[in-house]
């Protein structure tokens, strides 16, 4: 009699083991047939990943796992008709979002100490921003200045630039995303924070 | 400008820079993970690149020539701890510059008894890639190896070594310690 057993290397102990195997493509197909499979396929494969984008934000794992349901319900409801070319950066994009968000709602109550505020911290430091100065700008108008200066670093320096200061990501971490030494993001980041800074004397920002 | 308008400011950073950000975390995250080069693959690499690395005495007219790498500094040679005349000098001092025929080279550079010397590796230019890096002296446009190849990396395994120590021995000889390894270094008349 043939042996059916399934060995215990062959069989998962867990369930959840079964998840997270799929391609995004796979994935996507169940979002588009309303089949609820795709959010345990989805939190599967990279529940963890949108956790710890939203705990850079949060410093609160209840909050970033609300984030993380939420940016979940936000593609189910998104896809169909959106279909993401890059499912990972589509999740984290609208995960971002709702960070963010949460964020703000935080922030106006007390200050959050989490890694986002730590690196913005950081660069208003370094371009001279305090917390007793008058504002002379909004925060919108600034941020038509920041994007134009975004948009004119060289692509690698973009990159840098948004991991630290809008995603809250470490030196550590960046460096090892893009496979440079620590001391190398550093010196591209400061080259960036300083020429920020020029940018804000010369438009009359600072001082 | 306060602390906190400019936290709001950044972080109505515009949709399509978010999303550019995140499709390529996207496309470095699921890449498998690069292999930090070990010195002697940076050797290797900048060899390819440059055939000969020298440490040239800049309008001093003799050079030194490095040598034989050694495997470790046990093999080298028992001459004690001789002299140290340059330590600890790379990361302030590399630097990528432009010849008189137009060549561009990565260099370190650090100073000896008055005169200025430098370990040069030269490469190909041009690439029209707008990519550039900074060294202690600004920005510098790219420098580009034969097969197109950033020599970026050979700068970052260069400052992942992260020290230049030249000693000098009674007997006039000189070791240089680069990319991890002792060198074996050479005066040369020119």
């Amino acid at each position: 009699m043939a042996d059916t057993s399934v060995s215990k290397t062959e069989r998962p102990e867990n369930i959840l083991e079964l998840w997270g195997n799929r391609s995004d493509e796979e994935i996507i197909a169940l979002y588009f047939a309303r089949n609820e499979e795709a959010i345990r396929e989805t939190d599967a494969k990279y529940g963890r990943y949108l956790m710890k984008i939203a705990y850079n934000y949060l410093d609160d794992y209840e909050d970033a796992e609300e984030c993380k349901n939420d940016t979940f319900l936000g593609a189910w409801n998104a896809i169909p008709p959106t279909r993401p070319r890059v499912l990972r950066a589509f999740l984290a994009t609208l995960n971002t979002r709702i960070a963010i968000n949460r964020y703000k709602e935080k922030t106006r109550e007390k200050r959050v100490p989490s890694a986002v505020t730590v690196s913005i911290d950081e660069l208003a430091e370094y371009v001279g921003a305090g917390d007793t100065v008058e504002d002379r700008v909004t925060a919108n108008e600034l941020s038509g200045i920041l994007n134009r200066f975004v948009r004119g670093l060289s692509e690698n320096d973009r990159f840098l630039f948004v991991n630290r200061y809008y995603l809250g990501e470490s030196v550590a971490d960046i460096a090892t995303l893009v496979g440079k030494s620590e001391s190398l993001v550093k010196k591209q980041l400061g080259k960036a924070k300083k020429q920020l800074k020029e940018l804000l004397e010369r438009e009359g920002y600072l001082g | 400008m306060k602390k906190e308008t400019l936290r709001d400011a950044v972080l109505m950073l515009d949709e399509d820079l978010v999303a550019e950000t995140m499709e390529k975390r996207a496309v470095l995250e699921t890449a498998k993970p690069r292999k930090k080069k070990t010195p002697v693959q940076m050797i290797g690499r900048v060899a390819a690149i440059a055939a000969a690395v020298a440490i040239t005495v800049v309008g001093g007219g003799f050079a030194l020539r490095l040598l034989t790498p050694m495997n470790s500094k046990e093999q080298m040679p028992d001459y004690g701890n001789g002299e140290a005349v340059a330590e600890d000098v790379l990361k302030e001092t590399l630097e990528a510059n432009q010849d008189n025929t137009g060549s561009y080279y990565v260099c370190v550079r650090f100073e000896l008894d008055g005169g200025t010397y430098e370990i040069r590796w030269d490469t190909e230019l041009p690439s029209d890639d707008a990519r550039s890096f900074e060294t202690a002296e600004g920005t510098v446009q790219p420098v580009f190896s034969e097969n197109g190849e950033s020599i970026s990396d050979a700068i970052d395994g260069v400052s992942d070594a992260g020290t230049l120590a030249v000693r000098r021995y009674e007997n006039g000889e000189i070791f240089g310690f680069l990319y991890g390894k002792w060198y074996a270094a050479q005066a040369v008349r020119e």
